[in-house]
């Protein structure tokens, strides 16, 4: 008599395939019952530590750093979304959300001058004038995370780097390399380029001409007739 | 005889005497060099912080003679006597400060490293010495407060700091109130740091338990996403995954949009931007949006992504307005009056003639960045043409369409 044919197979084997799938479900519902029982034990200890540390993510920077680099490794945001465990408890949001809506505000205004672009120094320089105390201890790092929040805005918040300088970019339109190479050469003479500079490192003329023009028409870039020079704002010393 | 006798005996002492001196000298020569004869007169702002009983002296690893000592540990020196001879060792010699406690056999010892003997180095029990570190050894204990104190006074470096702390500080023997305030300020600094440091442990151990269980529930978001069932659980887990911050997509395209959260949101920037849209004429970016709702909100602020996720939900005919995107990526909400809005810049052309993009913005005082991308679209829509020149990009009105 041979076992695996017939209808009595073809039963067995519907009722074998039925038994799994329920055995699955079943194992399924207790892995989620075993994932929200621990994330109840997680937010316990997540409340405790919030009740300690609330006000130091506030006020040090050092603990901030070493905060997001942790949530970082275990591939966590504690950013993503305003309610979540983490904005609600420890109140991190609320820091990288004013610092953005500061960061939008302070770009905004000094569009006219600079097109869109402005150095890490100096944003950091105007926010902390901007709202006194709390603002005192904001460091590079913090903006850096800040701007990766505001990149969803699609208004092209962005970290551009230029050599050694870090520059942030606040208007859309891709920055090529050729035009950070510019404005780094820019940069090591205090904001002021000339053709000269650039033929210096092999460039032909219409690489130069293409790429001022570029920066020219975002408004990144001023020209000097006096002397054929170009000038970025972004990049003046004070 | 007998005077013979004295004269001897008080020759001999005297010989003796000297004798035993160079006995000492010749032991000690290769003594702390370091240390040198004190010098009564006080330093500017110096100030006595800490004295101690019973100290002996150690030339490195030998004990030397100067021992049941009172060491004192002022700001700018260590000056041991004992009421014969005072010596002293300026701090600036000391590069490292270590200590033992006390054992069965050894007292409490604290071993201070030094610099090397420099040339102007006033005169001391002299000699040069082999070793480059001596030990202070607490017969009758006190040794953790000195070493604490030593370290003090050498992150202080009064020293070098010159003549700035003295106008109200009295006399600074006088211990008692103001030493006492500033170890207490000391204190303090350091537990700071050791709070700090067992907040960075705390942290640690907080990762730990949110790594688990972030891999459990990164394990079943896998299984759910190839199952593909719907169902309670299944929503309450993306709940729970994305309060937790896990960005996985299935959370994204069931929850970004679709959440009550960002629905209510959705209406409530609704209510708030209708004014603001209308005086802009029309458009607002997103960035703008984001600012003025936490703005007004001031507390419990919401994230850009909640702000773009709740623009989303927004819809012409319940908002009067929709989030639109342009080519370039720029996000605005608009009003509903895009057809107007087009006639609009239609009529600011021709009454112009043609406009750049600056010149519009001025003109209908809307930011510069709106203004390229409202003249791109219209342009998309065949209203208006371009003219690239030299001196910028011109519109014009489109007459190659009008049949």
């Amino acid at each position: 008599m041979r076992r695996n044919v017939g209808i009595g197979a073809v039963h067995r084997q519907r009722l074998a395939r039925e038994k799994l799938a329920q055995k699955g479900n079943e194992i399924a519902e207790l892995q989620v019952q075993q994932v929200s029982q621990q994330m109840d034990v997680f937010k316990k200890s997540l409340e405790e530590f919030a009740m300690k540390y609330k006000n130091e993510i506030k006020k040090n920077p050092e603990f901030r750093a070493r905060f997001q680099v942790m949530c970082s490794k275990i591939g966590v945001d504690p950013l993503a979304s305003s309610k979540g465990f983490w904005a609600q408890l420890l109140g991190v949001g609320d820091f990288y959300y004013e610092l953005g809506v500061q960061i939008v505000e302070v770009c905004l205004a000094t569009r006219p001058t600079n097109g869109g672009i402005i150095t890490m120094e100096d944003l950091v320089a105007k926010l902390g004038k901007s709202s006194g105390q709390t603002r005192k201890d904001v460091q590079s790092d913090d903006v850096i995370r800040a701007i990766g929040k505001l990149a969803v805005l699609g208004d092209g918040f962005k970290v551009v780097k230029a050599g050694k300088q870090s520059l942030i970019q606040s208007v859309p339109g891709e920055l090529t390399m050729d035009h950070t190479t510019a404005l780094d050469v820019a940069n090591k003479s205090g904001g002021r380029l000339t053709v000269a500079n650039l033929e210096m490192m092999g460039w032909p003329e219409l690489r130069i001409n293409k790429t001022m023009d570029s920066l020219m028409d975002q408004g990144m870039v001023w020209v000097d007739e006096v002397d054929s020079s170009y000038w970025v704002p972004a990049l003046f010393h004070s | 005889k007998q005077w013979y006798q004295r004269r001897v005996r008080e020759y001999s002492k005297s010989r003796s005497e000297t004798l035993r001196w160079t006995q000492l000298l010749s032991k000690i020569s290769a003594f702390m060099d370091r240390w040198s004869w004190e010098n009564k007169e006080k330093r500017a702002a110096e100030e006595s912080r800490n004295s101690v009983s019973h100290v002996r002296l150690y030339n490195g690893e030998d004990k030397t003679p100067f021992d049941q000592g009172h060491l004192t540990v002022s700001t700018h020196r260590l000056i041991w006597s004992d009421g014969n001879r005072n010596i002293e060792l300026p701090l600036k010699y000391i590069t490292k400060v270590d200590s033992h406690g006390a054992k069965f056999t050894k007292s409490a010892k604290i071993i201070l490293t030094l610099h090397p003997i420099s040339h102007s180095h006033p005169p001391g029990p002299v000699g040069s010495s082999r070793y480059d570190f001596i030990k202070l050894s607490f017969v009758k204990g006190g040794h953790q407060e000195i070493e604490s104190s030593i370290s003090t006074c050498l992150n202080e470096k009064r020293w070098e700091k010159g003549v700035i702390a003295v106008q109200n500080k009295p006399s600074s023997l006088m211990g008692g109130g103001l030493v006492r305030i500033e170890q207490q300020i000391e204190s303090s600094r350091l537990n700071a740091d050791q709070s700090l440091n067992a907040a960075f442990k705390d942290i640690d151990n907080l990762m730990i338990k949110g790594k688990e269980m972030v891999a459990l529930a990164e394990r079943i978001a896998q299984k759910l996403s190839d199952v593909k069932t719907q169902g309670d659980e299944t929503v309450e887990l993306k709940s729970h995954l994305l309060s937790i911050g896990i960005s996985n997509p299935v959370t994204r395209e069931t929850h970004g949009t679709g959440t009550s959260y960002h629905k209510s949101l959705g209406s409530e920037l609704a209510k708030m931007l209708r004014k603001p849209l209308q005086e802009a004429g029309g458009v607002l970016s997103v960035s703008e949006v984001y600012c003025r709702y936490n703005r007004a909100r001031g507390i419990q602020l919401v994230s850009p992504e909640d702000v773009v996720n709740a623009c989303k939900t927004l819809t012409p005919e319940h908002h009067g307005m929709e989030l639109k995107r342009f080519s370039s990526g720029v996000l605005v909400v608009e009003g509903d009056n895009f057809k107007s809005i087009m006639d609009n810049l239609l009529q600011t052309i021709k009454a112009n003639d043609c406009c750049s993009a600056l010149s519009l913005s001025n003109i209908t005082s809307i930011p510069l960045l709106l203004a390229k991308e409202r003249l791109q679209a219209a342009e998309q829509h065949g209203i208006i043409c371009r003219d690239e020149t030299d001196d910028g990009i011109f519109f014009y009105e489109n007459l190659f369409c009008l049949t």
